[in-house]
């Protein structure tokens, strides 16, 4: 998205593009990349009074790995970079963990598979109240929420590989989750055990899929903001669907769907005890629809 | 809020199942000697190793090797030997706390002794951390006036006690609630007291028995059916939830929630309901947020409108770039004859000089301030300089950018291209604005690209760096010429000998002196054999494409005709020249 948003400033504004670029050739070219100096930092909190988390994770480029800590355990990470390359941040309050990775320069090319990135390993605690807020640049991540009293959750992925699961049901109700994901792979897995209310998704390049198994306690509004992308929605064929689509380019196979003043609907839609209903704003790309067992 | 009587059947066999277990736990909550740790941070690096340990109290301690050094909580106890045996001890040693928590990270820290090996400095280092983690673990957390309160060992009595008030489970439930069961001190049907300074590590649960605070209960405190007093300096650092009985604060401190319980019902404290009022206030936060409008998606329409919005902005700056060149054009005409006839004849020379000059403005302008500075009566003239050096480079590359459209509009009139017969070289502002629009093109077809959304991103990015590199190609070029003609005010084109250029470079960089020599050699020099008097002279080679492409058209051109052409220009006179430079041009060499 910030890409698209650069691409496009430059586009509009050459004036502007020549003179930075004239300002550029001015400068000295940048030094060569610096050797790698790897650091780990492990870091542990117990639970002890607090009754609520505010997690904010920002993680620039690299592995991410989050789920559930052992039960007593506030948080605990293992963070491994070249702290040439990023500067690590852990910092908690009392209420408010703030733990991530940011990279010095943005504009460094990454290589997951070259041992300059970071990896972060983040457990948070069980059953403790909490809003989790993570940003995610560009890397791998892999996310299991399963166990996790989430009351509040915002994503936000670059240009990354992400599996996102909920592999034990939310005990909070949550309101609203945001997924925002950028130029990516994103598979959320098992939403169902969320507790979920309503999922906005924003999805601007890529293949995103989403997976509404799981103990669905409640309905679920979700709405998808899609720009070029495939998009599959897994769902259990017990579950009643509501499918209003807005799009200009994009495939959507209406088999096994009712359609109704525009809007399309599954033939167990009013008869479901759970339903979802799916609003989808699509410019190119591609609708799938699976039914799980 | 009311519970159904299997609920409460529920809770009562957990709270049962809870008391009974915290029983059977050795020493009714026994703890390992000392407090606990409730946070550790441990870093390793090539140069760094360190960790951070935090107790329940906040108190904190750091021991930190990095770079050579090693510090405890901030302050340098000394240097040490990299890779020798402190080092390599504290390295096992912090290896082996990664992986622990509490009680044995407490205890392998307190059991770690410093290498014997080490003499000198490096022993005391040794024995200082040593010291301060044993201080920091072994010890209470404050001094005790009196020995600590014998925790109540689990009896017979106990359980029987217990196990004869069963009405009292309900309560328990409630009051227990989620505590750790391996942290709770359980005393049934005997009074608890903590004395004066005394402190108790861990959480309390008394039943039946009155309870007496004079210390600190570094923990929770529970208490079901028995009255609660505190006295001077009592202290309770979790929650107190109690039940059945009369609480008298006093002059005590419970840091966390006081809360009576009842089966049936909750009687908070003012605390917990402004604490609840605040979780009312961000859960309405949340509703709020959850109803704002979502972002608007950016459709086809969309993208028609901001593609429009684009072109817009793209004439706009054609316009700009457009009218800069006609105001040159009316102000300094033949300047900019020059400038563009520099650039047209030796545009490799008028590149390389121009990128130079790139690179060499932000010195020149430090330097300039420098010798300002230093010069003390220059200071004032800082006023001048500071912002007319870049004003001037400015306008410099700006005149060249110009310079060199009017040229690519004169190519493209040579060329016939369809479509831009409303370009003359009868007008040149014409051709001003035609030479912009040809430079901005390859955006204008990025636009339009844009169009189609992410399918055709690659080309479109493609046009965009085509774009700016023939914008970037321009302005380097034209600032060059500029350069070279010391903006218009002589003809500088003469040489188009590779050679020469670059051994003119040279000498240009080299010295301030040696580049107007140089100039003054390229026009009045040893070179002028090859210096042509008007483009079509045949002696002249064509290193560029422009030149090559050179048809009968050209003498249509006002600035390449005879009458425009360097020849003719009445600022084109050798002598002058020859006066500022009477050396032969091979006088460099």
């Amino acid at each position: 998205m910030n890409a698209r948003r650069r691409r496009s400033r430059m586009t509009r504004h050459p004036g502007l593009s020549i003179a930075i670029l004239v300002a550029l050739t001015a400068l000295p070219s940048p030094a060569p990349v610096a050797a790698q100096e790897m650091k780990s930092v492990t870091i542990s909190r117990a639970l002890t009074t607090e009754k609520a988390l505010d997690v904010v994770v920002t993680f620039g480029a690299g592995e991410l790995l989050l789920r559930r800590a052992d039960r007593g355990t506030l948080y605990a990470l293992d963070l491994r970079y070249d702290e040439r390359a990023f500067v690590p941040l852990a910092d908690f309050d009392g209420h408010r963990l703030e733990v991530g990775l940011e990279t010095h320069d943005r504009q460094g090319n990454l290589d997951l598979d070259d041992g300059r990135s970071g990896r972060l390993d983040l457990r948070l605690a069980p059953d403790v109240p909490m809003d989790l807020r993570l940003k995610f640049g560009a890397g791998r991540s892999t996310i299991d929420l399963g166990g996790l009293a989430l009351r509040d959750l915002d994503i936000e992925t670059g240009a990354s590989e992400s599996e996102l699961d909920v592999s034990r049901p939310n005990s909070q109700v949550l309101r609203r989750a945001q997924l925002d994901v950028g130029a990516a792979e994103f598979t959320a897995l098992r939403l169902g055990n969320l507790n979920l209310e309503r999922l906005d998704v924003t999805l601007g390049v890529g293949d995103l899929t989403l997976d509404f198994s799981g103990a669905l306690e409640r309905d679920i509004e979700v709405t998808i903001d899609m720009g070029l992308g495939s998009l599959e929605l897994r769902l259990p064929e017990a579950v009643g669907l509501r499918l209003e689509k807005s799009s200009f380019l994009t495939s959507f196979d209406t088999e096994g769907f009712e359609r109704r003043d525009g809007v399309y609907y599954s033939s167990n839609w009013d008869d479901a005890s759970r339903r979802i209903d799916v609003t989808i704003d699509a410019a190119f790309g591609s609708i799938r629809i699976v039914r799980t067992p | 809020m009311r519970t159904s009587r299997s609920d409460r059947f529920a809770r009562a066999g957990t709270a049962l199942c809870l008391v009974f277990t915290a029983l059977a736990i050795g020493g009714g909550g026994i703890r390992a000697q000392g407090p606990s740790v409730v946070s550790k941070a441990v870093t390793f690096g090539t140069d760094e190793v360190a960790i951070r340990i935090e107790r329940a109290d906040g108190d904190a301690l750091e021991v930190r090797f990095a770079d050579g050094s090693v510090t405890l909580d901030g302050a340098t106890l000394g240097s040490y030997m990299r890779g020798g045996a402190l080092e390599e001890s504290w390295r096992a040693l912090l290896t082996r706390a990664v992986q622990l928590d509490d009680g044995p990270l407490r205890t392998v820290l307190v059991e770690w002794e410093p290498p014997t090996g080490e003499v000198d400095e490096g022993a005391e280092i040794g024995a200082s951390i040593d010291a301060a983690l044993e201080a920091f673990l072994a010890t209470p957390e404050t001094p005790l006036a009196t020995p600590p309160a014998p925790p109540t060992p689990p009896s017979e009595r106990t359980v029987t006690e217990l196990l004869s008030r069963l009405d009292l489970l309900g309560n328990l439930s409630a009051l227990l609630g989620e505590v750790r069961v391996n942290d709770l001190r359980v005393a049934v049907g005997e009074d608890f007291e903590v004395g004066p300074g005394m402190v108790v590590d861990g959480s309390v649960l008394v039943v039946d028995g009155d309870v007496e605070i004079a210390g600190r209960i570094d923990g929770d405190l529970f208490v079901a059916d028995g009255d609660i007093e505190f006295r001077s300096g009592g202290v309770v650092e979790g929650d107190l939830r109690h039940t059945d009985g009369h609480l008298d604060l006093n002059d005590g401190i419970v840091r966390g929630e006081i809360s009576e319980v009842d089966a049936d019902r909750i009687v908070v404290d003012a605390t917990f309901e402004d604490r609840l009022r605040e979780e009312f206030r961000a859960d309405l936060r949340d509703e709020l947020r959850a109803e704002r409008p979502r972002p608007r998606r950016i459709g086809i329409l969309g993208r028609i409108g901001r593609t429009i919005e684009s072109v817009f902005d793209l004439l706009v700056t054609v316009f700009v770039l457009g009218l800069f060149g006609v105001m040159v054009n009316f102000f300094a005409e033949s300047r900019l004859d020059r400038v563009a006839e520099a650039a047209r004849r030796a545009p490799g020379r008028a590149t390389m000089v121009g990128f130079a000059a790139g690179f060499l403005s932000l010195p020149v302008f430090l330097i300039g301030i420098l010798g300002l500075v230093v010069s003390l009566i220059g200071i004032p003239l800082l006023l001048l300089w500071l912002p007319g050096f870049p004003l001037a480079v400015a306008i410099a590359a700006g005149l060249g950018y110009v310079a060199v459209a009017r040229n690519i509009g004169s190519w493209a009139v040579r060329q016939r291209i369809p479509g831009l017969e409303w370009m003359s070289v009868t007008r040149p502002n014409s051709l001003i604005f035609g030479g912009v629009l040809l430079l901005l093109a390859p955006h204008f077809v990025a636009i339009l690209l844009g169009l189609a959304g992410g399918w055709f991103e690659g080309l479109q990015d493609l046009a965009t760096f085509v774009g700016v590199m023939a914008g970037l190609g321009a302005t380097v070029a034209g600032f060059g010429a500029v350069l070279i003609t010391r903006a218009g005010d002589r003809t500088g084109f003469a040489t188009e000998d590779w050679y020469s250029d670059l051994r003119d470079l040279g000498a240009d960089l080299g010295d301030l002196r040696g580049f107007a020599s140089g100039l003054g050699r390229s026009w009045t020099g040893g070179d002028r054999s090859s210096t042509p008097e008007t483009p079509e002279t045949p002696e002249t080679p064509a290193p560029d494409a422009d030149d090559s492409t050179d048809t009968p058209t050209d003498g249509q051109d006002p600035w390449d005709g005879p009458d425009e052409g360097p020849g003719e220009d009445p600022d084109n006179d050798p002598d002058e020249d020859t006066d500022e430079d009477p050396e032969p041009r091979g006088g460099t060499e």
